[in-house]
């Protein structure tokens, strides 16, 4: 059940010298064949492809519009039920897992205890799924074969500080990551590669806790028992001990790494600190560092979209450029249902890789939205190189999308505009008097992960 | 429902019991494109130096007033109601001949008989509203008065009945009401008093109702106003986004009454199998509860837990899936709702693949989804889908009853008294059989676990 060869051909392009700086015209054919060639072969696994292929008419895809309908939204990747989980029903999470998986799941799950048990042995069997938790705190899970995780370190190693990638054979850096090591989420992934390609293995620095999909999860399970009434006043208290004591170990790592960081301020550097700028800057300054005193440091670039207790990204990351006058950013639009990362130009646009295919969206996400000039709508994608689930997703990011074919870099290629906002955030405030228990549980839910 | 209009909408405002229409402030929500007059947040406060405007009236007063809207309401007096109704008929989940019944059934929420057995049951009678009452024993006696009250409330527009039973509310404590009107439901409430207005120009419990939409969270309006110095309660009509948001401008002085979000449930005894009479009268039953208010109200029925084998509960199931998709103007159910969401679709297209412990009846068209399982989806099932959950026994089902189950219907009517403490102390609020035809609205029974009246009043001691 590997790709079919329209979608391996696009596949090669991230060994191509124009990369960023294709033909639309060229590669606007070239997808559509690939998306033809792979919902006829994904179509024969997935039966949930194949149901809402068939509901709305859509047994082959002729053009664009015709991806429209087979887009499926994050919800897809986690609709197990919680109770799997809870009642520790694995074989059937096991063949939950393979109704969205597009390789088949065949796994024995004899011994598993906990759900890291389970997503362990689902990495011991070659799927190497990717768990993410949103505000929910149920997890989904997103298969990955190890040819997606292959194809994954590629595309790290092309272009990680594109538009100046760079050279996985040139100098190593000092590598600072305030991220856990390792875990089973995409970004884990691009920051490990990028760790074991330009970091100095002697001088890399990540938290020491790894992310643990109970630990995610423990969000959504906590907030299950307490609608069914187990839950008692001291188990309460206990969890909220542990994510305060959680907390403080983060904080005392971080400061540790920081301390080291502004002790070696003059060599090659390469951080990536987004998901705890403000503590770091905190911290750095605490220890009497001014702004601009690191010479030679690449940083990665912001996070497009919130980050929790950050008012304003783009204010944080003007203080973060002042204070740490980085040589290069890396700054990257992407989701983790995405193989790679889209990196952004000169002129503050995302470039699109040939093997991801944009499908823009009116904000329903019913139709495509009209394909010329620069046009708004929902992020839709269709991803040509996972092998280990349907590749069509839809976002919940509202994105500009520049069709004219021509970036303001001079290059050629759809871009994305350095726009991207989330649709949740702006919707309907009508109120129902209907509602159900999330609305009952405080505090558990605002938890950070 | 028409999930496009994009036709830009004026809303009526209510200041003071003054109608005001001025497309000056655009609005978007959801699908809604609406403009409403510019606020001038000083005008929507009413001054403490000055007792309400209907402070002093007797009660007797009020409730004539309130039987006359509630005539002048049924027969379209004036024409508000009926430009309501073709507005909501455009916008709101609700098709006409539902709105139309909806509005035709308000009239006994404004009943004299109705509201006077209301103030009898929660107050205890008259004398508390209309002068002082005597409490105490011996010599330790006071006189207690149940103070007119300045309210603002955080309304919910999925079901018009909401406005009827506020403003009867409101005027019966004699004190003054702040409406802040839903985005899904900006018509019933300004209709409702321009009717009022229209058959008594200026009268004091008219000019006690100011009726405004703004964006629901906007904090520059919602932190002037939610405050002690203004308003005595914030009454929160669901929603779980509104009551967060509104939680944290409580303080001394200004409290919150909370009619939370609910869900409801039914529950079917093995006694729906004995016979087909009985499998009959429970799948109409627990159809009729599930798509009452087009399953949009904290009532209306999301989960059902069936008691018997697997093979007894799917018989149900089936038997239930037609009842679904007919239309009961009765309970205000239209013969199908909007097609189920997307998110919800991709659920349980995935349920579909993991039979048998997961069994899916019917179509996403609105015409009713039934899914079988043995543990409550993890999913809020919406748009005439419903969760039946088997169990060994109905008692099993007690552990998921919680503080946001409001009502529970059960069948057979004999299977409630074993059932009932379980599910008061999970935290259920009303319990029914299944199958008796609703009676209107019961005065004396408690709305959402409280009583309201008694909760909306500031309750004054003298000892002179």
């Amino acid at each position: 059940m590997s790709s079919p060869q329209s979608a391996q051909r696009l596949m090669n392009l991230v060994d191509s010298p124009d990369l960023f700086d294709l033909p639309q015209e060229e590669i606007a054919p070239m997808q559509l064949e690939a998306a033809r060639d792979l919902y006829a072969l994904r179509r024969q696994k997935l039966a949930i492809l194949r149901e809402r292929g068939d509901d709305c008419g859509v047994t082959d895809i002729r053009s664009p519009a015709d991806v429209v309908p087979l887009l499926f939204s994050h919800t897809t990747y986690k609709s197990y039920p919680e109770a799997f989980i809870a009642n520790k029903r694995w074989a059937l999470l096991t063949r939950w897992f393979d109704t969205v998986s597009a390789v088949p799941v065949e796994v024995d799950v004899t011994g598993v205890e906990t759900i890291d048990d389970w997503v362990d042995r689902m990495w011991e069997n070659g799927h190497h799924l990717y768990a993410t938790s949103g505000t929910t705190g149920k997890c989904s899970f997103l298969n990955n074969t190890k040819a997606d995780r292959d194809f994954v370190e590629r595309g790290v190693a092309r272009y990680t500080f594109w538009p100046k990638p760079l050279d996985p054979n040139g100098p190593k850096m000092r590598y600072y990551q305030a991220w856990p090591s390792n875990g089973p989420q995409a970004p884990m992934h691009w920051f490990a590669v990028t760790r074991k390609l330009f970091g100095r293995p002697d001088a890399s620095f990540s938290l020491s806790e790894p992310i643990k999909v109970s630990h995610l999860s423990r969000v959504g399970a906590m907030r299950k028992a307490m609608s069914e009434n187990k839950v008692t006043s001291s188990e309460v208290a206990a969890y909220e001990d542990e994510m305060k004591k959680r907390e403080a170990r983060l904080k005392a790592e971080l400061r540790a790494m920081v301390a080291d960081l502004v002790e070696h301020r003059n060599e090659l550097i390469m951080i990536n600190f987004w998901s705890q700028m403000t503590a770091v800057l905190q911290i750095a300054r605490e220890l009497g560092v001014k702004d601009g005193e690191f010479p030679n440091l690449y940083s990665w670039g912001r996070p497009r979209k919130r980050i929790a207790n950050v008012a304003s990204l783009e204010d944080l990351e003007a203080e973060a450029n002042r204070f740490f006058t980085p040589k290069q950013m890396f700054g990257a639009y992407g989701m983790t249902e995405l193989s790679l990362t889209m990196p952004e130009c000169e002129a503050g646009r995302y470039h699109v890789p040939p093997w991801i295919m944009v499908l823009l969206l009116d904000r329903e996400g019913n139709e495509l939205a009209p394909a010329e000039g620069i046009s708004e709508g929902r992020a839709g994608f269709m991803d040509f190189s996972r092998e280990g689930r349907w590749g069509g997703i839809m976002s919940g990011d509202k994105i500009q999308v520049d069709f004219s074919g021509k970036c303001a870099c001079g290059r050629r290629g759809l871009t994305i505009l350095d726009t991207v906002s989330r649709y949740a955030d702006t919707g309907s405030d009508k109120v129902d008097c209907a509602g159900t228990f999330d609305a009952y549980v405080r505090g558990v839910m605002e938890v950070a992960q | 429902m028409n999930a496009l209009v994009r036709e830009t909408i004026d809303i009526w405002h209510i200041i003071k019991g003054r109608p005001v229409c001025r497309g000056e402030v655009s609005f978007n929500s959801g699908n809604l494109a609406f403009r409403t007059p510019k606020l001038d947040l000083g005008e929507l406060t009413w001054t403490r130096l000055e007792p309400c405007p209907a402070a002093h009236l007797p009660s007797s007063e009020i409730i004539d007033l309130l039987a006359e809207t509630g005539k002048a309401v049924a027969a379209n007096t004036g024409g508000f109601i009926g430009e309501a109704i073709d507005q909501l008929a455009a916008t709101s989940a609700y098709a006409r001949p539902v709105l139309e019944r909806m509005f035709a059934d308000m009239h006994p929420y404004f009943d004299p008989d109705h509201l006077r057995t209301m103030v009898e049951f929660e107050l205890g009678g008259f004398d508390v509203l209309d002068s002082w009452r005597t409490v105490g024993r011996g010599d330790a006696t006071a006189r207690v008065h149940a103070y007119p009250p300045r309210t603002v409330h955080v309304l919910a527009g999925n079901a018009p009945i909401v406005a009827t039973m506020t403003i009867a509310r409101v005027a019966l404590t004699k004190g003054v009401g702040l409406l802040k009107l839903a985005s899904n439901d900006l018509f019933t409430v300004p209709a409702v008093l321009r009717t009022m207005a229209h058959i008594a120009p200026d009268h004091p419990v008219v000019r006690s109702f100011s009726a405004v939409y703004w964006r629901g969270g906007d904090e520059r309006v919602e932190s002037a106003l939610f405050r002690a110095q203004f308003f005595d309660k914030l009454v929160a009509w669901g929603g779980d986004a509104a009551i967060r948001g509104s939680i944290k401008y409580l303080t001394p002085g200004f409290e919150l009454i909370s009619f939370d979000p609910k869900n409801s449930i039914t529950m079917i005894g093995k006694e729906a199998g004995d016979s087909p009479e009985n499998m009959a009268v429970a799948a109409v039953g627990a159809a009729e509860k599930i798509t009452m208010f087009n399953q949009e109200a904290c009532a209306s029925t999301r989960f059902v837990y069936a008691e018997g084998t697997t093979a007894q509960v799917d018989k149900f199931c089936e038997a239930l899936l037609p009842e679904l998709g007919k239309a009961r103007p009765e309970i205000y159910a239209d013969a199908r709702s909007e097609p189920v969401p997307q998110d919800l679709q991709e659920e349980i297209s995935v349920l579909k693949q993991l039979a048998p412990e997961y069994r899916v009846w019917g179509e996403y068209d609105g015409r009713g989804m039934v899914v079988r399982s043995d543990e409550p989806v993890d999913f809020y099932p919406t748009n005439r889908v419903v969760n039946v959950v088997r169990v060994d026994d109905l008692s099993d089902a007690l552990r998921w009853v919680n503080v946001s189950t409001q009502s529970v219907s059960i069948y057979p009517k004999a299977r409630i008294s074993g059932l009932v403490d379980g599910l008061a102390n999970g935290g259920a609020q009303a319990i029914s059989p299944l199958g008796e035809p609703g009676k209107g609205p019961i005065a004396g029974a408690p709305h959402d676990g409280i009583y309201p009246l008694p909760r909306m009043m500031r309750w004054v001691e003298r000892r002179d």
